[in-house]
C-alpha cells in the first residue's frame, strides 16, 4: 500500500483530525515517571525528547538529548486498559420480598477510540486478545465492543529496552499487520524536534482516507532508506532472546522438573507479571451485595494465576505452591496458549522482566530448561 | 492514565452482542432431595415457566446463590427427564452451602449447560463400562440412565461404583434400579464405618477392575467412561490400559475452577485444556500426561 511522509506540523494535523472525525485520541505521554498510553490531546502531549531505561526490576525515564517523541520502549500499562479493562461489571440483580430475582445484563458502552503511537509488540498483544476473547464461539461482548472500531496507527520501535526481544516472537520492531497507519520515526537531532520526519505506510481503507486529509509528499529513497535503517538499528540493539524453537515439546517435557522450585526461591507470587503483560487476560467473577441485601452485581475484574485463589475447587486450591503458579503462567504463556489458541501467548515486550519486582526474567528461564535438557543428552 | 475532562469521543461505536450463556437465568427449586450426609439434590425448572434447555450428560450449568456466587455442577438428571433439572451439590463452602440451603419454592440461577459430554454416540460395540467415584457418579447418571434406555439388553453396560462408606454410596434406589433391570452393578467402599452390615469389597475402585471377585470383562472392546477424584482416574486408567482396555476408548471427566464457562477467564485451564470448552469430558491418553502430573 502507500507510503508517504509527514512533517510534524502533518503529524500534529493528524491527531487533530483524529478528533474532529470524533475519535477519542490516546497516546503514550509522561504519567506518574512512567510513559505510558493516556489521552492525547495533541501532538505537543507526547513526551519529546524522553527515553526509558529498563533492566530486569529496573525502570527509569531520563532525557534523549534529541528531539525524538517516540523515542522510547513500552511502560508497565498497555492498550489492554481500554479494550479489557480491570474492573466491569457484568450484571445486577435485584431480589424482592417474595425472594424473585430479576437480572439486568449490563451493556458495554461503546467508545470510539484511536490508539496513535502504539508499538509493534502491543498490535500482535491486541491480536493475541482478538484470539482469545472474540474469536472463540462465545465473544466477550465487552472485549468486542471496546475493539470493534480502535483505529491504530502504529510507530516501529527505534530505541529498544534492553529488557525488549520481540525479534524472538517476530511481533517487532517494524510493525506487523493490523494497523491503519504505521509510522516511523526519523527523529530530529535537534532537540526541540521540529525538523523530525515520519514515514507513513497505510495499513488499511480507513487508514488511507485519514493519510489523504493531512499534507504529506511522497517519501524519497533515501528517508525510506532511512526508515528502515531505523528498524534494523533497532533490531541489532535487542541482544535478549527467547528460542522458541520445539518450545511447547520442551516445556511440556519439563513440567516435572526441578526448575521450578528454584523459581519458586525468588518469586514473590505477587502478580506482577500478569498484571503488566498486555496478552495476560483472566478474570475472577465478583459478587458485590448492598447492605440491605436486595440488590447484587457482579462484576469482572482482573485476576493473576500466581493467587492460591485462583485455582480454588472444593477441597482446596489445586495450585497451592509458589512454584506450581509460576509453572502455570510460564507454560500457559509460552506452550499451553499455542494449543488453545494456535499462537504463542508471548509478544516479547519484555515487561513481565522489567516489573518483576525480583528481577525473573522469562528468557533466562527458557534458556535454564533448555540448557538443562540439553546436559541430559 | 490521564483522561482529559475536555475531550471525548463523539462517536458511538458498534456493540458486541451478549451471548446468552452469560445471562444467568432465575430458576425454581420445585424439590430437594437429601441423598447422603453433607449432599443434597436440587430440582429445578425455569421461573420464567419456559421449557427446560436440552443438554447432553455431563454437560454443566453455573448454578448461583444471590448475593453469593456461582459454582459449576454437571446436570445429575436424565436427559429425558422433562419436569426438572438436578443437580446434586456437596456442601463444601459458601457458594455451595447457599445452594444446598435454598428452600423448596426459593429461586437459584442458572447459566449454561456448556461443556463436551460423555461421547456415548460414540460407543458402538462392546461393553460400556462406568466407573465413579464418590460425589463423580452425578455427572455419570445421565449417561447411564440414556447408556441403559439405548443399549440394554444386548450390549452390556457395567457399573463399578466407589465411596468412602457404605453410607455415602448415591443414589441407592437409582442403582438398585438399574441391578434389576440388568445392568451389572459393582460397588465397593474404602472402609465399612460403623454401621457393619457391609457384605461387599472394601478397598479402592481400581481392585475390582480385573480381579477374579470384580468385574471381568473383554477388556479390547470395552468402552470406559471415568469421573472421580483426580487420583481416582489416575489409577483407573493405569488399571483399564494394563488390562487392555484401548486408551482412546478410556474418558474422563476434569474438575477444575470454572467460572465463565465461555473460555475467557482462564480459571479451569489444565495443561493445554480449558476444562469449560475442551472438557469436562476428555480422552484420558489426551489429558494422561498432564493429568498425572501434581499441582498443574
Amino acid at each position: 500500500m502507500t507510503t508517504r511522509t509527514i512533517d510534524v506540523a502533518g503529524l500534529s494535523e493528524l491527531v487533530d483530525h483524529l478528533w474532529a472525525l470524533g475519535y477519542e485520541v490516546w497516546g503514550p505521554q509522561i504519567d506518574n515517571g512512567v510513559i505510558v498510553p493516556g489521552v492525547l490531546p495533541s501532538v505537543r502531549d507526547l513526551p519529546l525528547g524522553w527515553t526509558d531505561e529498563q533492566e530486569p526490576a529496573h525502570y527509569r525515564t531520563l532525557r534523549r538529548g534529541d528531539g525524538a517523541r517516540f523515542g522510547y520502549a513500552v511502560g508497565p500499562r498497555s492498550y489492554k486498559e481500554l479494550l479489557h479493562p480491570p474492573e466491569q461489571q457484568v450484571w445486577s440483580m435485584t431480589r424482592d420480598d417474595e425472594g424473585e430475582l430479576t437480572v439486568t445484563m449490563t451493556e458495554p458502552e461503546p467508545v470510539r477510540r484511536a490508539f496513535f503511537g502504539v508499538r509493534p509488540c502491543e498490535l500482535a498483544a491486541i491480536g493475541r486478545q482478538d484470539r482469545v476473547l472474540t474469536d472463540g464461539p462465545h465473544p466477550d461482548p465487552v472485549y468486542g465492543t471496546n475493539r470493534a472500531e480502535v483505529l491504530i496507527v502504529t510507530v516501529d520501535c527505534g530505541d529498544p529496552a534492553a529488557t525488549c526481544f520481540c525479534p524472538s516472537l517476530g511481533t517487532g520492531p517494524r510493525s506487523g499487520p493490523g494497523y491503519d497507519l504505521a509510522i516511523t520515526e526519523l527523529a530530529d537531532a535537534d532537540l526541540s524536534g521540529r525538523d523530525s520526519r515520519y514515514v507513513v505506510r497505510v495499513g488499511s481503507p480507513k487508514g488511507q482516507v485519514i493519510l489523504d486529509a493531512v499534507p504529506s509528499h511522497p517519501t524519497p529513497p533515501h528517508e525510506l532508506a532511512a526508515a528502515d535503517a531505523v528498524v534494523a538499528a533497532a533490531t541489532d540493539t535487542m541482544t535478549r532472546n527467547l528460542d522458541t524453537d520445539r518450545i511447547k515439546v520442551l516445556i511440556y517435557d519439563n513440567l516435572d522438573g526441578p526448575q521450578w522450585d528454584r523459581v519458586a526461591e525468588r518469586c514473590l507470587a505477587c502478580g506482577n507479571c500478569t498484571f503488566v503483560c498486555p496478552t495476560c487476560f483472566c478474570t475472577n467473577l465478583e459478587d458485590v451485595t448492598n447492605l440491605a441485601g436486595d440488590e447484587t452485581t457482579r462484576w469482572r475484574v482482573w485476576d493473576t494465576c500466581f493467587s492460591t485463589e485462583f485455582s480454588h475447587l472444593g477441597p482446596g486450591p489445586v495450585r497451592d505452591s509458589t512454584a506450581s503458579r509460576y509453572r502455570q503462567w510460564f507454560s500457559h504463556k509460552l506452550a499451553g496458549w499455542i494449543d488453545q489458541f494456535g499462537e504463542s501467548g508471548c509478544v516479547g515486550c519484555g515487561r513481565c522482566i522489567t516489573w518483576c519486582p525480583v528481577g525473573i526474567d522469562i528468557t533466562t528461564e527458557l534458556a535454564v530448561m533448555r540448557a538443562g535438557e540439553e546436559a541430559v543428552r | 492514565m490521564t483522561v482529559a475532562a475536555t475531550k471525548t469521543s463523539t462517536l458511538a461505536a458498534s456493540k458486541t452482542a451478549i451471548d446468552p450463556l452469560l445471562i444467568p437465568r432465575p430458576y425454581r427449586v420445585v424439590d430437594k432431595v437429601a441423598e447422603v450426609a453433607d449432599i443434597t439434590s436440587l430440582h429445578v425448572v425455569p421461573v420464567n415457566g419456559g421449557p427446560l434447555p436440552s443438554f447432553r450428560p455431563a454437560q454443566v450449568g453455573m448454578i448461583g446463590a444471590f448475593g453469593v456466587g456461582e459454582a459449576a455442577i454437571s446436570i445429575s438428571s436424565a436427559v429425558t427427564c422433562t419436569d426438572h433439572h438436578a443437580y446434586t451439590i456437596r456442601r463444601a463452602g459458601p457458594i455451595s452451602g447457599a445452594l444446598v440451603d435454598t428452600p423448596i419454592g426459593g429461586v437459584v440461577t442458572v447459566r449454561g449447560p456448556f461443556g463436551q459430554p460423555w461421547p456415548l454416540d460414540d460407543v458402538t460395540s462392546g461393553t460400556l463400562l462406568i466407573i465413579g467415584g464418590g460425589l463423580g457418579i452425578a455427572p455419570l447418571r445421565a449417561a447411564i440412565e440414556e447408556a441403559v434406555e439405548r443399549m440394554a439388553p444386548e450390549r452390556r453396560v457395567v457399573i463399578v461404583y466407589g465411596a468412602k462408606r457404605p453410607d455415602l454410596l448415591l443414589y441407592g434406589a437409582d442403582l438398585d434400579r438399574w441391578s434389576d433391570t440388568g445392568t451389572e452393578v459393582a460397588l465397593i467402599v474404602d472402609d465399612v464405618g460403623d454401621e457393619g452390615d457391609w457384605t461387599g469389597p472394601v478397598g479402592v475402585v481400581p481392585d475390582l477392575l480385573g480381579s477374579p471377585d470384580g468385574v471381568n470383562l473383554d477388556w479390547s472392546d470395552t468402552t470406559a467412561f471415568v469421573c472421580g477424584p483426580d487420583v481416582m482416574m489416575h489409577f483407573s486408567r493405569i488399571a483399564l490400559e494394563q488390562l487392555g482396555v484401548p486408551a482412546d476408548r478410556i474418558w474422563f471427566t476434569l474438575e477444575r475452577n470454572m467460572q465463565c464457562g465461555n473460555a475467557l477467564c482462564g480459571h479451569c485451564q489444565l495443561g493445554p485444556f480449558i476444562v469449560c470448552r475442551d472438557g469436562p469430558v476428555v480422552r484420558s491418553d489426551r489429558i494422561a500426561r498432564f493429568h498425572s502430573i501434581r499441582d498443574l
